[in-house]
């Protein structure tokens, strides 16, 4: 048992954490949430060890610890799993298991005495078991999460702390992690998680803390809470309207029109897409739903078939052929694929109009205009909301939620027909994501054709005017608005089989 | 409401930020310079200064290039061997030659060297997977292998006396390779700060896909950087070439070396996405005067190049406490 009692951390005048009380009672599965800044993964740190606190106490078993680090904390019993995997990539499962803690004699490493135990680990725990000769870079994430896990529990936890376990896989992965924290709990550990995802939380917990500013909102047993509940202690305010109302409907004219179109990774499709519609792609990782984004942004080539853009022939090479015609693409990888992380907030948003031919921020030979460029990007920091506003601050030092704002605010700027935005709202917090689909809505009610690909399915039945669903590269379905519940879009990007054990599973 | 902008709000902005950038640098320079005059009187004397500057004008040019190239995560080691192979091509065309156009023709040679060079290395590093480290230490072997061959290791004297006097002589106060390598900054500074191209570069050093999913031809881009830096290292080879009235195949030998680490004490970032031309041109300053003030009192140069290597290490670990501002 772990009591947290009157808890502060201060960063300098910045109050983290402010006299929080929680009770984690053994054997069960306790959720910490709160948007970003909200204190939840300094809470977890500090039962962890990797953050000393300011003032309270932690008792475990009804003694009071400090730990001063995380190895103090592993001795007394707690296992901290951070979010970014700290594996060594070149080394086998093996070698991560017990590195730095390797079974030994005579100084050397008894290499059969560490394969043994880390076999009876994963017997023991029934774990789906990874292949642990190879090196770790070459396992999927959720396969090295679970060496992850089996690192943490060769030093013998009694208690297993996740941070955000969850927040860089795929709806396909997430599923697999979640049965293997009821498996920790079933086993006697006490498992405590940090979420953005209110439906992993009802998957799994049995608990919940809600953090909000610092101070604890929320705390009580799953049973007795419900999702609005949970949504009005973490922001604050209870949500009327988390997806936006449409002010208008797709309008009748048909802007991309696809004959029998294919690309490595999908077959051939037919489709029409309207204009100021709100396309909803759903399709699990390796689908065919990217690869869909990816053949309309100019990442993939069109293998065969034809489309057309306005009534234009549309076959762009590259993405800056595609952005000419008229379609951006967003990629999914904010940090990897669409920041300039070292950039300004400003360098960031004008990217693309910089980029542009005949752009309004570029002279004829070729000088920019920065005047301009500035004024523009202030206008747009305000109208996006992006905190803090500060035009000259590197994208890194914002929120994930903040540089989204700051990648969709590119498309305001420059503004493109048609947007092909990829999971846009990936590891973004609760606040955020309600405003980037009031942005999606507004650029869809002014004409803009959005496809909207998710592996996120509550967003897209939430968002979108038209659902289509891919599954092994193949468009399989196609749904209106309100034609097709939860359950449906699932059975149908998952196939028949998985969805039956996912629903077992969840049940 | 109308506001009449009193001064260029950006330009303003935008020069502070560049001082702010390089301050420390800035402040390092001017601890020194005043800690040299009053060691050595004859520090700050007019033929001094003049002697310090065009010790350090080809450095100067080098660096122009060179911060282009590492601002887009990119090196380029090639810079001393295109100086070597274009001082002995354009020196042997310009003394073949003789007459009025020869000083042109050579030139111009000398350039196309410095191009072709550029050229390869751009391509190679941008189309396919070889590192640009290991790229243009190939060209270096093969340009500075190719300038030994062509003169047989032997030094080029005969140069037109219109062209050998280049080196020192006067367009007003300063001598013509001053000029030249100033004049060369500015107009690296602006490309750099001003212009498409220049955002580009920033662009693609920091985020290459980012940067071609916004539209940039990023390849494109890449080649021109290294062209750029080909042509400078030429530029650099013609006023080693004038200001020492001779081609040596191995004039540029460790050229390279100096320029990026001109470039990495004005704060340029191995990894791309930072550096400007203001700076590297302070970091080239502080190579000059830490080498002429340590030869005015009397230190052996071989102990120079122990300090110099402290200053490169030591300035790039005060760098990582600096709190930047982004461009």
């Amino acid at each position: 048992m772990i009591g947290v009692r009157d808890l502060s951390v201060r960063f300098g005048p910045i109050t983290a954490l402010n006299g929080v009380n929680v009770e984690i009672r053994p054997g069960t599965i306790h959720a910490l949430a709160g948007e970003n800044g909200s204190g939840k993964s300094t809470l977890l740190k500090v039962l962890g060890g990797a953050q000393t606190p300011s003032g309270g106490t932690i008792e475990l078993d009804g003694k009071p610890v400090i730990f001063a680090d995380t190895s103090q904390a592993t001795a007394a019993g707690v296992g901290l799993i951070f979010q970014e995997l700290s594996l060594f990539p070149h080394l086998s499962g093996y070698s991560n298991i017990y590195v730095g803690n390797e079974p030994r004699s005579f100084g050397l490493m008894q290499l059969r005495r560490l394969r043994e135990d880390a076999e009876r680990l994963v017997r023991e725990l029934g774990f789906p078991r990874p292949d642990l000769e190879r090196a770790v870079a070459e396992l999927t994430v959720a396969e090295q999460q679970i060496v992850e896990i089996l690192k943490c529990l060769s030093r013998k936890p009694k208690i297993v702390l996740f941070d955000e376990p969850t927040a860089s896989l795929t709806q396909r992965e997430i599923r697999p992690v979640l049965t293997n924290m009821k498996r920790l709990r079933d086993q006697g550990y006490t498992v405590v998680f940090v979420s953005h995802y209110l439906e992993e939380v009802f998957a799994v917990a049995d608990r919940i803390t809600v953090l909000r500013d610092g101070s604890v909102t929320l705390d009580e047993d799953m049973a007795d809470v419900d999702r609005d509940r949970i949504l009005g202690a973490m922001l604050g305010r209870r949500l009327t309207e988390f997806y936006p109302a449409r002010k208008a409907a797709p309008l009748r004219e048909i802007v991309l029109k696809l004959k029998d179109a294919d690309c490595s990774g999908i077959e051939p499709l037919t489709l029409e897409i309207r204009k100021g519609e709100i396309l909803g792609v759903a399709g699990t990782v390796g689908s065919g739903s990217a690869a869909f984004g990816e053949m309309l942004g100019g990442l993939r080539r069109l293998r065969g078939g034809s489309m057309a853009l306005d009534g234009d022939r549309y076959a762009p090479r590259n993405a800056a052929d595609a952005l000419r015609a008229g379609i951006a693409y967003v990629p999914e990888d904010r940090r990897t694929e669409a920041l300039l992380l070292d950039l300004s907030v400003a360098s960031n948003m004008s990217l693309p109009l910089v980029a542009a031919p005949a752009s309004s921020l570029v002279t004829a030979r070729g000088f920019l205009r920065l005047r301009r460029e500035r004024r523009l990007v202030e206008h747009e920091i305000s109208h996006m909301n992006v905190r803090p506003g500060n035009p000259f601050l590197p994208a890194r030092a914002l929120s994930g939620g903040n540089q989204q704002k700051v990648v969709l605010g590119r498309w305001f700027l420059y503004d493109r027909t048609c947007l092909v935005l990829n999971n846009p709202t990936k590891g973004v917090d609760v606040g955020s994501k309600a405003e980037i689909y009031k942005f999606i809505a507004d650029l869809a009610d002014s004409g803009h054709t959005i496809i909207l690909i998710s592996n996120y399915n509550p967003e897209l039945l939430g968002t979108a005017d038209r659902i289509i669903a891919f599954r092994e590269g193949r468009l399989i379905a196609s749904y209106d608005r309100g034609e097709v519940t939860e359950d449906d879009l699932l059975a149908s990007t998952m196939g028949g089989i998985e969805a039956m054990l996912v629903e077992e599973e969840t049940l | 409401m109308t506001t009449q902008p009193m001064a260029n709000p950006t330009s303003l902005r935008s020069g502070l930020v560049a001082l702010l950038n390089s301050s420390l640098v800035a402040a390092v320079l001017v601890v020194l310079i005043i800690a040299f005059s009053l060691a050595a009187p004859e520090f700050m004397s007019g033929s001094n200064v003049l002697n310090l500057l065009q010790s350090v004008a080809v450095i100067a040019v080098l660096s122009i290039g060179q911060t282009f190239v590492i601002i887009t995560a990119g090196i380029d080691l090639s810079q001393g061997a295109v100086i070597g192979l274009s001082g002995v091509l354009g020196a042997g065309v310009m003394g073949a030659t003789g007459g009025a156009g020869s000083i042109i023709l050579g030139i111009a040679v000398a350039v196309a060297v410095g191009l072709g060079v550029g050229l390869v290395n751009g391509l190679i590093t941008a189309f396919t997977r070889v590192p640009a480290f290991i790229v243009t230490l190939g060209t270096l072997s093969i340009a500075s292998g190719i300038a030994l061959l062509v003169t047989g290791g032997e030094p080029i004297y005969q140069l037109p006396p219109a062209f050998d006097s280049f080196g020192t002589n006067a367009l007003g106060v300063f001598p013509d390779i001053i000029m030249v390598s100033v004049m060369l900054a500015i107009l690296g500074q602006i490309l750099l700060r001003r212009t498409r191209f220049g955002r580009s570069v920033y662009a693609i050093g920091s985020n290459p896909r980012a940067a071609a999913l916004s539209g940039l031809p990023v390849r494109r881009n890449i080649v021109l950087v290294y062209v750029m830096s080909g042509i400078l290292s030429a530029i650099g080879g013609i006023l080693l070439t004038a200001y020492v009235n001779s081609a040596l195949p191995t004039a540029g030998a460790g050229y390279e070396l100096d320029s990026i680490a001109a470039v990495v004490i004005g704060g340029g970032s191995l990894f791309g996405g930072q550096g400007t031309v203001w700076a590297s041109m302070l970091g080239v300053l502080l190579i000059g005067v830490l080498g002429n003030g340590t030869d005015l009192l009397g230190v052996s140069s071989y102990s120079q190049t122990v300090i110099l290597g402290c200053v490169v290490i030591g300035a790039v670990y005060i760098d990582s406490f600096r709190k930047r501002v982004a461009i």
